[in-house]
């Protein structure tokens, strides 16, 4: 048994089972979600490369699987990885049922989780970016619906696709600056390639176009596992490269260019965000924002970037994972996310209106909520670095707050004097026990980072 | 052997000549011959660098690519099409193609590898992206996509051979063949309603 084959192979094999099952939901999602459960479950438990004793049995997972003569390595350091992914499929694949997502979401969901899986233990690195490719390609059954306007999926395939030649040109000009001595010309052609592929698989600043949009026509639930999962796949890839190269490392250009990335994204997906009317748009530019964090923790290039990479991690999942069921919630009960057609909803759909509301001020890092302990931090350390990028990403943070503002003001507008829930139990309890989880990540924000602590230990160089 | 080496320009003049038809956007069936014919010229092209069987995957996956597209094709009605849209398509090819002559020699100088390659490359590369940035509809996005895939294939052909990285765009190209039938249709089953 090896550790690729688990956490790869069976989910693989598992999910195009589930296609043939696809039309007995409650199956389908108790197997998927299970499955997930279990193998996070098993990378807790497990210590990959060493035996094992249960009892008479002497279990031994090898970290390593060779196929064609390329190696897929899943060892100790990569258990937190896999705990997260796999945890963070089995809750969404759970809420699936209740926020109306295809049937066949479960099974492709599964597997697209393996291939990113795939992508992190895939060695040499240049394979990811073809890996990571076909996770797009498998998603996009998800995104467009026969019936729905697809340009943002269309959007969404053209970007992801044109980030390959950069990688696969990036990945081959490493392994030529290895074989080379330093100072080598090819150094700036790869810092170049691999900004640019990782510029349109991150939905970079001018890259993100396609994002607001497909969050506009895709369903909320889909956008907040896909925008949510492949995101934090490829900035392990990123980590991964940036780890490995001690050349990279030490390029002037990739802290700046990082720093420049993340804060125009803050900027502009901020600006953007209050002017907008459409709540599904909004999430968009949400998702956009906490990649332009991200890339600012990175961009740090020391251990208390890692660190709050790591910690902001758990509450940018919650966050997403709130802010979709919520919009499939009001979505599901035939309410338009336009600010005019939720305007008044606090009093029909109270916990939904409010889980909106607590998301989207925790995004924007309001004291006492999730994201405020990891962005305090780094907006001290940017301030040191660089006055304009922290005035800029202020900025953009304001835009943001400013467009929640204006979603308050709309959902409690109403004419109504009476209130009346029109939420189901379900749905209630659901979106209560996230906003439950969200305020605690505010309030007890060391439990949560000694848990995602791990995520990064093994990333030994950038640390 | 000899005669792929000394007359490759003439595949660079098939991709150029593809890319433009492909641009013009013509019926389903112009546009999949001259996709097609495209990647006869890009397996041309790759077998400069590769042995003739391994470059022939280009070709045969370019062809099923263009099969799958067709499936998505019956009943599909096209909009007649102003000549002045087809016009300014040509006239925007031709200054992709200006820069792309004027590009050739430093990318030729940077890459070591030959002319012919490097421009059938650039060409594919850059009249696949003006296709895919000025369209709509799917089938068409993707024939962009696979064009830019395609040069990028060519002029990756030269500087890396292997196989397994061949097999996975190989698979890639189908996958995007396969996403392109869907979407469209998607769409059409949207114009339906």
């Amino acid at each position: 048994m090896n550790a690729p084959l688990l956490w790869i192979g069976l989910p693989l094999a598992v999910s195009v089972g589930l296609l043939a099952l696809r039309r007995h939901t409650r199956w389908v999602v108790g197997i998927a979600a299970g499955l997930c459960l279990l193998l996070a479950l098993l990378a807790w438990l497990v210590p990959l490369g060493s035996a094992l004793r249960l009892g008479p049995l002497n279990l031994q997972i090898s970290p390593a699987w060779v196929i064609l003569g390329r190696r897929f390595v899943l060892d100790t350091t990569d258990r937190s990885f896999l705990i997260l992914m796999y945890l963070f499929g089995a809750l969404w694949f759970l809420g699936a049922p209740r926020a109306g997502a295809p049937h066949h979401f479960p099974a492709i969901g599964l597997a697209l989780i393996a291939l990113l899986v795939a992508a992190q233990a895939v060695e040499p690195f240049l394979y990811a970016a073809l890996i990571l490719e076909m996770a797009v390609l498998i998603s996009l059954p998800l995104l467009a619906a026969p019936g729905k306007r697809s340009s943002g999926t269309l959007r969404y395939l053209v970007f992801q696709t044109m980030a390959i030649p950069f990688i696969l040109l990036a990945g081959w000009g490493a392994g030529l600056v290895e074989a080379n001595p330093p100072g080598t010309r090819w150094v700036l052609q790869v810092v170049l390639f691999l900004g640019l592929g990782f510029a349109f698989w991150m939905a970079m600043f001018p890259f993100h176009t396609w994002v607001p949009l497909l969050a506009q026509e895709s369903p909320p639930y889909i956008i907040g596992f896909l925008l949510g999962l492949l995101p934090v796949g490829v900035l392990w890839m990123a980590l991964g490269f940036l780890d490995s190269y001690a050349w990279l490392r030490a390029n002037p250009l990739v802290a700046d260019g990082l720093r420049l990335s993340g804060a125009l994204m803050v900027l502009t997906a901020g600006v953007w965000t209050a002017f907008q009317t459409d709540l599904a748009r909004v999430f968009g530019y949400a998702i956009l924002l906490e990649n332009g964090f991200a890339l600012l923790d990175i961009s740090l290039q020391s251990s208390l970037g890692m660190d709050l990479l790591a910690a902001a991690l758990i509450p940018r999942l919650m966050s997403i994972a709130l802010w979709s069921l919520a919009l499939a919630v009001l979505q599901k009960n035939g309410l338009a996310t336009t600010l005019d057609g939720l305007t008044g909803a606090m009093r029909r759909y109270p916990v939904a209106s409010a889980a909106l509301a607590l998301v989207y001020f925790s995004v924007g890092g309001l004291p006492l909520l999730a994201s405020f302990p990891v962005r305090q931090p780094l907006l001290e350390t940017l301030a040191a670095q660089s006055l304009p990028v922290t005035a800029a990403v202020m900025v953009g943070n304001l835009g943001f707050l400013l467009g929640a503002y204006r979603m308050l003001v709309a959902l409690v507008r109403s004419d109504h004097k009476d209130w009346m829930r029109s939420e189901h139990w379900l749905d209630s309890i659901m979106l209560l026990f996230a906003m439950l989880l969200l305020g605690l990540a505010g309030m007890l924000p060391g439990v949560f980072l000694r848990a995602s602590l791990g995520l990064v230990q093994v990333f030994t160089h950038l640390r | 052997m000899t005669f792929i080496k000394e007359y490759a320009q003439l595949a660079v003049i098939l991709v150029g000549l593809t890319s433009i038809v492909l641009l013009l956007h013509l019926n389903w069936r112009w546009t999949l011959l001259a996709l097609g014919v495209q990647y006869l010229a890009t397996a041309w092209l790759v077998s400069l660098y590769w042995p003739p069987g391994l470059a022939a995957i280009k070709l045969v996956v370019g062809w099923v690519a263009g099969a799958v597209l067709s499936t998505s094709q019956a009943g599909v009605l096209q909009n007649p099409e102003p000549v002045s849209g087809r016009a300014f398509r040509v006239i925007a090819a031709g200054l992709v193609l200006v820069v792309i002559w004027i590009l050739a020699p430093a990318a030729q100088n940077w890459l070591q590898v030959d002319a012919a390659v490097v421009l059938g490359g650039l060409v594919l590369c850059g009249l696949g992206l003006l296709q895919t940035s000025m369209t709509q509809d799917p089938l068409r996005m993707v024939v962009g996509l696979l064009s830019f895939l395609a040069g990028f294939e060519v002029i990756f052909a030269a500087l890396e051979l292997s196989v397994v990285v061949a097999g996975l765009l190989a698979v890639v190209n189908l996958g995007l063949a396969l996403a392109g039938a869907y979407l469209q249709t998607a769409a059409e089953s949207q114009e339906a309603e």
